[in-house]
């Protein structure tokens, strides 16, 4: 192996070999400091200029490669930055609670994490994707509370469902492939009799990660249990290895498959809004902020969608996503380590508001606004969405102006959620704190220019500029009058995660009443248990009044955007294909 | 002596185990340096002849009995798979044994019958022909019935009456079987690809049947439902006894054995045109998910993992049954694979009864915090058994899955995906116990031992053997792995 190929596996190493650190017993109390700076070879490897040679380790495993291209490079930026980042104020923030137990599973994350970007085979990039997962349990669970707990159970048992998919789809892929990097893999889905199966596992796999409509229970529970600063590194760096896993393994640049994308576009489209209407009747601005990655990633994958249904434009839409991808991610962690430093910092109003006046800029970067990275990135998606000759797509570039409607109201909602009272009675927290978090506000501006390519068309003049600003404008307006109108009728609540705990109740009873079965002495616990089921019950269909109340609203809100969306889209659409079939009975 | 190896690795353990015997109960430091040098003689005879294997020499020992009727050894690639696991196995049971029993009464005879125990374990590895194997197949369910009783509780007098009646119902079956063969065929050899060659078709009725008995009997002890009943009666046996039990001797011996009957007595692709593989594919995949099932209602530790086992064998089984190489690969590395793991869980189990006084799952709170090496092993063991990469299971698993997608039976992966499923189900609520869970204020049954957690005798064996189980999955492609050797054997039985 060359010494640049060492350096590569230098990037998921370094924290695995910080781990020998609790060998030592004077330092092992220290590694909740030493933690974050594990990231810095990777840091350095994101930055470093050169182009790195793949490094093979034929004998680790079932023959390990690993290999960073252009997208890898820039995922591995934003995440090496975002674990020193979200490290260091976890230190900062949470001091002595980091125990050396907690550390252990945070080096093991974030090798994971390293792992999964410079990993160039698929099992090499399945195990460090599982590495990653299980041990951000770890994060979850740091404060073990009633609700932390729950978020852990939902949490493992969609990660368990996204292994167990990933592993028979990469099982499918391998079958017909000869080797194990990526691009055989694809070759092997593309060609394979199941090929359309192991793109729904795959979607299935990585969705979890992702936050696809149905996979997406644990993201807003899991943002709201992490402390914050941990949650950062959840929400901004963790998220992109799913979507990752979908550039790199879906054949979606060598066969077209329309019926499978059709229903990704749908389901990005319905997650989209799906996030920002159940993010409108959140209460916590975690929450909020978790519904929003769950829309933003929506967007994301009706690009993938795009691409699944149009193999020739997959190449561009790839540095697309990945953009996507990392404006995305720094804006979201910068969000939660301004809800940081509002909850572990001075209780003083200007602390306070500076923080809060300073998070703007990361969420007016989530709507696209003029300026910043989210233009760049929203332009791009939308100016791909208006190439691509498809009907749908061409409906769906409706669909992103309409989206940014509804970021910016999930936002409004976000900042209106934001308390007054807020910070630590006592803060470790500086003013000098606050200097690391302003670097990252300003950095996606660099960033991004940094990414552009020339070939992509410039988002800086005047048209692009107001196509960006008046739905924020109406976002803000609609924002106004929601609250105007709500300050009369909160509405009820529906519990974070939405559907999932629904399921999770559900599944709770059957699983404690087969357990009851096995009992011995089940007639005892049928007479315990029929009292306290009573009691259950009837707190059940209180509890449910509620929150049938939320659903409610979630109804109305949902067909509103709905009929809103289907209305030019299915315009579009039925003109489009209707064309098509006409052009097709003229030729 | 080069061509009688095989020999005397059976005569390290056997010569030991007799002596140990003969000695007083006082003469503990005599016992256990018969009990080592046994133990590492015999692994170092298994080195050099598995060095010989790979550069090509032929081992065999053969003495006739009865005209026809041979006492036959060998050590061919499936035999130094089964006789490498068990060497080094024997050699940290051991170790771990020594620790576990200080101060226990009847060490001797405890020594004694281990020791018993494993000569015919190797016995059974390396016997070349049915007979032979038949008769170290009895020998180990004998050698084994003294240390499942060896407590003496009316429980364990109980289990040991339940398992000896299985396991001698299915001996006899396999007799029965043997036998019938025998008229048939005119050979109990093993060879490659099997001996049917030139068997009339109007015999694969009775072929049929005779495969019935067979696996019958050699399925009480790979513990195949309906035959299974005796293994989780049998973890009262004490930790180390249950260890061997579960990673090598029995249990393994039956699954061994299976292999041995679908590779060198039927032949894989004879196997198949009589159409018995497929059924028992189906019982091995009915097995896996029953025992996995059976082990989430358990809450005594050794219970689950009996269940676990259960489940877990019958992955070699349904390895041996898919009829491809890759899967037959699969089935056969997790031999070592499943070995390793159990045997790490077992250990584990018998560091917190012995340490803690723990022996129930919904004890377990906390025990992260005051044991956190023989948690780490634990949890390393329990990983691989759900099949998480890098961890061996996960090489198992993953050549199972693709050797039943290549072979046109891609029902496998259902059985594979629920199978990790119900074992994460039924380990990682312990791992969150373990780790997440605040420690009660009082232990059950604490004992201490100084600044360490526990014994090193104890704690050694299973750190050792969880590093085993990550360096087979990581290493899984150097020269020597489990995976090389099982690559290597399926090489010559699926060779056209």
């Amino acid at each position: 192996m060359t010494v640049s190929g060492l350096w590569l596996l230098l990037a998921p190493a370094t924290p695995l070999l910080l781990m020998l650190v609790w060998v030592l017993s004077p330092l092992r109390p220290r590694l909740g400091v030493l933690a974050p700076w594990a990231a810095l070879p990777a840091l350095l490897l994101a930055l470093w200029p050169q182009e790195f040679a793949a490094a093979s380790l034929p004998g680790v495993q079932l023959g390990t490669h690993l290999a960073l291209d252009s997208i890898g490079r820039s995922l591995l930026l934003l995440t090496a930055v975002l674990w020193w980042v979200g490290g260091w104020y976890a230190w900062r923030m949470l001091g002595q609670q980091l125990t050396p137990g907690f550390a252990l599973l945070f080096l093991l994350a974030m090798a994971g994490n390293f792992g999964v970007l410079t990993a160039d085979d698929g099992i090499s990039f399945y195990c460090w994707f599982a590495l990653m997962s299980f041990a951000a349990y770890g994060m979850v669970l740091l404060h073990p509370t009633r609700q932390t707990r729950l978020a852990g159970r939902v949490y493992i048992a969609l990660v368990l469902l996204g292994e167990v998919a990933l592993l028979s789809a990469l099982m499918l892929a391998a079958q017909g492939a000869a080797a194990m990097d990526f691009a055989s893999l694809r070759a092997g889905i593309a060609e394979s009799a199941h090929g359309e199966l192991a793109v729904w596992l795959l979607l299935l796999g990585l969705g979890v990660k992702v936050g696809l409509p149905g996979l997406h229970f644990s993201l807003p529970l899991i943002y709201r249990a992490a402390p914050a600063p941990l949650a950062a590194i959840l929400a901004g760096a963790m998220i992109n290895a799913g979507l990752l896993g979908w550039l790199r393994l879906l054949p979606a640049g060598q066969v077209a498959m329309p019926g499978v994308a059709e229903l990704v576009m749908a389901l990005g489209m319905f997650a989209a809004f799906y996030g920002v209407v159940i993010g409108l009747l959140q209460r916590d601005p975690r929450v909020v902020l978790g519904y929003s990655s769950i829309s933003q990633m929506g967007l994301v994958t009706m690009a993938i969608g795009w691409g699944l249904a149009a193999p020739q434009y997959w190449s561009a839409l790839v540095l697309v996503v990945a953009l996507y991808a990392v404006h995305h991610g720094l804006a979201k962690a910068a969000l939660f380590i301004g809800l940081g430093l509002r909850e572990y910092g001075p209780r003083a109003g200007r602390w306070q508001r500076t923080v809060a006046i300073g998070m703007l800029l990361p969420a007016l970067a989530l709507a696209g606004a003029p300026l910043t990275s989210g233009l760049l990135a929203k332009g791009l998606l939308k100016a791909q969405a208006e190439t691509l000759a498809l009907p749908l797509a061409q409906a769906l570039a409706w669909v992103m102006p309409l989206s940014t409607v509804a970021t910016t109201l999930l936002l409004a909602r976000f900042f209106a959620l934001l308390r007054h009272d807020q910070g630590a009675a006592q803060t470790r927290l500086v003013r000098g704190d606050l200097l690391l978090w302003g670097l990252l506000l300003l950095v996606p501006a660099f960033w991004v220019g940094s990414l552009s390519q020339p070939s992509w068309p410039s988002p800086w003049h005047g048209t692009a500029m107001w196509s960006a600003l008046w739905p924020i404008l109406l976002g803000l307006l609609f924002a106004g009058w929601l609250r105007h109108w709500l300050a009369r009728r909160e509405p009820a609540e529906v519990p974070p995660g939405d559907l999932g705990i629904w399921l999770y109740r559900l599944c709770l009873r059957v699983v404690v009443r087969s357990r009851g079965w096995r009992l011995e002495a089940w007639p005892w616990r049928i007479s315990i248990g029929s009292v306290a089921g009573w009691h259950r019950l009837q707190a059940w269909l209180t509890r449910y009044r509620t929150e049938a109340n939320g659903w409610r609203w979630a109804m109305m809100l949902m067909v509103l955007l709905i009929l809103l969306l289907l209305w030019p889209g299915l315009a579009m659409w039925v003109g489009g294909s209707t064309a098509e079939a006409i052009s097709v009975n003229l030729a | 002596m080069s061509s009688s190896l095989p020999l005397w690795v059976v005569l390290s353990s056997l010569l030991p185990g007799l002596l140990i015997f003969f000695l007083a109960e006082r003469q503990s430091r005599l016992r256990i340096a018969l009990n080592a040098v046994g133990a590492v003689v015999k692994l170092a005879l298994v080195g050099m002849m598995i060095w010989g294997v790979y550069h090509g020499l032929h081992y065999d020992v053969r003495w006739e009995l009865l005209p026809g009727l041979e006492l036959a050894l060998q050590a061919d690639g499936l035999a130094l798979l089964f006789v490498g696991l068990s060497s080094l196995l024997w050699l940290v049971t051991t170790v771990y044994a020594i620790g576990y029993l200080e101060d226990s009464p009847h060490r001797s005879r405890f020594f004694g019958f281990f020791s018993l125990c494993v000569t015919a374990t190797v016995g059974v590895a390396l016997s070349d022909n049915l007979f032979t194997f038949l008769l170290f197949y009895e020998m180990l369910t004998l050698s084994t019935y003294p240390l499942i009783v060896h407590r003496g509780t009316e429980v364990a007098r109980q289990a040991a009456r339940i398992y000896l009646g299985y396991t001698l119902v299915g001996g006899a079956l396999l007799l029965l079987g043997t036998v019938w063969l025998y008229t048939l065929t005119g050979t109990l050899e093993f060879r490659p690809q099997g001996v049917m060659g030139e068997i009339d078709e109007a015999q694969h009725g009775a072929l049929r049947m005779i495969f019935v008995l067979l696996i019958a009997g050699l399925g009480v002890k790979a513990a195949l439902i309906p035959l299974h009943g005796w293994l989780p009666k049998a973890m009262v046996a004490p930790a180390p006894v249950s260890a061997l039990l579960h990673a090598v001797a029995v249990v393994k011996a039956g699954a061994f054995g299976i292999v041995r009957v679908v590779h060198d007595v039927y032949g894989v692709e004879f196997s198949s045109e009589l159409g018995v593989l497929l059924p028992l594919a189906v019982l091995a995949a009915a097995t896996i998910l029953y025992g996995s099932v059976r082990a989430l209602y358990q809450d005594d530790l050794k219970r689950r993992l009996a269940y676990s086992t259960v489940s877990q064998v019958s992955y070699i089984v349904l390895g041996t049954a898919i009829a491809g190489p890759i899967a037959a690969i699969g089935g056969l590395i997790h031999l070592v694979h499943q070995g390793l793991m159990k045997i790490t869980l077992f250990f584990c189990a018998g560091n917190l009864a012995e340490t803690l006084g723990i022996h129930k799952v919904s004890e377990m709170q906390g025990v992260g915090r005051r044991m956190p090496l023989t948690m780490l092993a634990f949890t390393v063991a329990a990983l691989g058994m759900i099949g998480l990469p890098p961890l061996a299971g996960f090489i198992s698993k993953w050549y199972l899955g693709i050797g039943a997608l290549e072979a046109g039976q891609a029902w496998v992966i259902v059985v594979l995906v629920l199978s990790s499923l119900l074992n994460a189900a039924y380990f990682l609520p312990i791992l969150y116990r373990a780790w997440f869970m605040p420690p009660p204020k009082a232990w059950p049954q604490a004992r201490e031992f100084g600044a360490a957690e526990t014994a090193w005798a104890l704690l050694l064996p299973s750190l050792v053997t969880a590093l085993l189980v990550l360096l087979t999955g990581l290493l899984a492609q150097m020269a020597f792995s489990p995976l090389q050797w099982a690559t290597f054997i399926s090489l010559l039985e699926f060779r056209s």
